[in-house]
């Protein structure tokens, strides 16, 4: 009888990294099924592309890491779904290939792989390719007329709700048309139904927990409600908010990414009160149209200092009680 | 007013404690009993604490938990007062029913271990705690042993750790085999020789609880008891914080040796990822540290960082590890770490 030599515990939870992110990326199915039904097979097409082409830039980089083909990591299967998720179904395949792939070579590989990235690679893809093809990434076709693979100059395109209430515009949707998705804007990110209910089941596999997306999202319905156009209550305004652009997408599936949020509770609470007055805040006086992904990238670059405040309000605890002792 | 919000911490662990906890306590001794060794409590004899501290270390008795001498623990309690008397068979681990099982079957040793306690240290209560979160029992815990009442004791692991804490600086807490060996020593003036020990795990064929000969080789429990199938992991203490079985044939049963746990595990279960920092030990930890930060400063010995991080509170429960979907062996580099250090600083005190 041979014995392995692992050190205690005897026994292990039956959870692991790569389920865990097989969750996500399970809940992400969803809204491609929804997309598939508002713009065609081609959104399937642009999601396999993207997701092809983020697992093979996240192997090469493993190969140049020295760890090896890592084939449990479905982390870039994530990053690939957000990506072609957050995209108008017409775009050219070749910008969501770009987004994915600039996320996992430049922003992921250079920091040390998966679990080692300061930004989400899916948030900096999105950043980097609305920067170099903004126009394109701003006007989406029309939903419930499925495209063709390859898109002409003949597709009807249009702006979405988010571009009107920045310019400010009321867009003029029924609450039934918002709640279905059934209006312009990126192809994953419109259904809310259908995320509200990804979002159940993350939480109860434990992926997301809840105080995050509630704190975000209780922050924006706060900002909605205090600053909003003079015509529209403040219920209204809530409502456009959440559900116009991409932030509850972004609430759901990218806020609470394992690697980039704070580690302990009040951390994370603090980093979704701040990446929701970023958001606002660029909402109202930023010029970028996905404010919710930049508002993302900057809260990022917070979350060591919100760990750092944590830790350390930890350890003056733990001191106070030993003096107390 | 103290704040201890991270008492709520840990994990619940699936118990898996049947069919051991519910069967009979089984008799694995090498020799029969031999006359008295030692004075026994004479009929009629006042009960002072004297004269059981003078028992109990004339019989050898060791408080399972932690293998400390009962005649040690009472010496602690001498000229000092106290509110209650908590016989503990806080079984929190799992398989492991070494306590609860003899409480049961012997439960008139046990509660006249407690009352002999109960009169020398002058208590006013005194009372058997047991573990709450045990489910799905083929048998019934009794709320009451005599006169002495059965308390269930609920919380995540680590429950008996955080018991005994919770419970306050003016209760005195005691093993239940320890007060099962007492109560020997007063009646039959037996010197203990014996252990109460678990043999589980899903490679055993006939998982019980035995009375063991300390210095029995765990082979032979493992004979005993029958192994059905290879176990990948051989632990002697429990599933959680034991030791790793090597060598079965010179690993012996200690008197605080609680349990022997064999497991298959799946070759899937083995394998190390990275950190992909879900930060669920941070939300497991009983302690409220942070092992994954704990953890990256261990391995890159920076010392100053991790004893900031509170290394020095770390009690090796273990279940940062156990909850690791990345399987990572934090609590053990954490240990080996705190270990490794101590000795370096007691060593430059020493120079």
């Amino acid at each position: 009888m041979s014995v392995n030599e692992r050190p205690f515990p005897h026994i292990r939870s039956e959870e692991r990294s790569p389920l865990m992110m097989l969750d996500t990326a399970i809940a992400l199915i969803p809204p491609f099924f929804m997309a598939c039904f508002y713009y065609g097979v081609r959104s399937l097409a642009m999601g396999a592309m993207t997701i092809t082409a983020a697992i093979c830039a996240n192997w090469i980089s493993s190969l140049f890491n020295g760890r090896g083909i890592e084939w449990w990591d479905a982390s870039p299967v994530v990053t690939g779904m957000i990506v072609a998720l957050m995209m108008p179904a017409s775009i050219p395949f070749y910008i969501p290939v770009i987004a994915a792939v600039f996320g996992i070579l430049v922003v992921k590989f250079p920091f040390g792989g998966t679990g080692n990235n300061l930004f989400n690679p899916a948030a900096a893809g999105l950043a980097f390719v609305s920067v170099c093809f903004g126009d394109q990434l701003l006007s989406y076709p029309v939903p419930l007329e499925p495209l063709p693979m390859t898109v002409d100059e003949g597709i009807k395109l249009v702006q979405g709700p988010a571009s009107m209430l920045k310019m400010g515009a009321i867009p003029t949707i029924s609450v039934e048309q918002l709640a279905l998705g059934n209006f312009a804007g990126p192809m994953g990110t419109t259904n809310i139904l259908v995320i509200a209910a990804c979002l159940v089941y993350l939480l109860v596999r434990k992926n997301v927990k809840w105080y995050v997306p509630a704190a975000y999202l209780a922050t924006v319905s706060c900002f909605a409600a205090c600053i909003h156009h003079e015509n529209i209550t403040a219920g209204e305004s809530i409502v456009l908010e959440l559900v116009a652009g991409s932030l509850m997408f972004v609430a759901v599936y990218m806020l609470s990414e394992p690697v980039t949020l704070p580690k302990r509770p009040m951390a994370k609470v603090l980093y979704a009160v701040t990446a929701g007055i970023i958001t606002m805040l660029f909402r109202y006086y930023g010029v970028a149209i996905q404010s919710a992904v930049f508002a993302l990238l900057l809260t990022n670059a917070f979350s060591p200092l919100f760990d750092y405040m944590a830790e350390r309000a930890r350890v003056l605890e733990r001191r106070a009680i030993r003096e107390n002792e | 007013m103290k704040l201890k919000l991270w008492n709520t911490k840990g994990i619940i662990l699936e118990q898996k404690k049947e069919p051991a906890l519910s069967r009979d306590l089984q008799q694995f001794t090498s020799s029969q009993p031999t006359a008295p060794a030692i004075e026994p409590l004479a009929e009629g004899e006042e009960v002072t604490l004297d004269r059981l501290i003078r028992l109990s270390a004339d019989a050898a008795i060791i408080d399972e938990r932690d293998g400390v001498e009962l005649c040690e623990l009472l010496r602690q309690w001498k000229n000092k007062k106290l509110s209650r008397i908590v016989g503990d068979a806080i079984d929190d681990e799992p398989y492991v029913s070494s306590q609860t099982n003899p409480m049961m079957k012997h439960s008139a040793e046990a509660a006249y271990g407690l009352r002999l306690l109960k009169t020398a240290l002058k208590a006013e209560k005194a009372y058997f705690a047991v573990y709450r979160e045990m489910h799905f029992l083929n048998c019934r815990i009794p709320t009451k042993i005599e006169e002495f009442p059965v308390r269930k004791m609920g919380g995540k692991y680590p429950m008996e750790q955080r018991a005994v804490r919770r419970l306050g600086d003016d209760v005195f807490t005691v093993g239940v085999c320890a007060l099962i060996h007492l109560a020997r020593a007063a009646n039959q003036g037996t010197v203990q020789s014996t252990c109460f020990v678990t043999v589980a795990g899903n490679c055993i064929g006939n998982p019980c609880n035995l009375e063991v000969t300390i210095g029995t080789p765990v082979s032979h429990l493992l004979d005993r008891c029958g192994l059905i199938m290879d176990p990948t992991s051989l632990s002697i203490g429990s599933a959680m914080m034991g030791i790793l079985v090597v060598d079965q044939e010179n690993t012996l049963v200690r008197p605080n040796t609680r349990a022997v746990i064999a497991l298959k595990e799946a070759k899937k279960d083995l394998r190390h990822m990275d950190c992909i920092g879900c930060s669920r030990c941070v939300e497991v930890c009983p302690e409220g540290l942070n092992p994954m930060e704990l953890y990256r400063a261990s391995a890159a010995n920076r010392r100053q960082t991790a004893q900031i991080l509170g290394l020095d509170c770390c009690t090796g429960c273990a279940a940062c590890s156990y909850i690791c979907p990345s399987k990572l062996e934090l609590s053990d580099l954490i240990q080996n770490k705190q270990v490794k250090w101590k000795k370096e600083e007691e060593k430059s005190h020493e120079c």
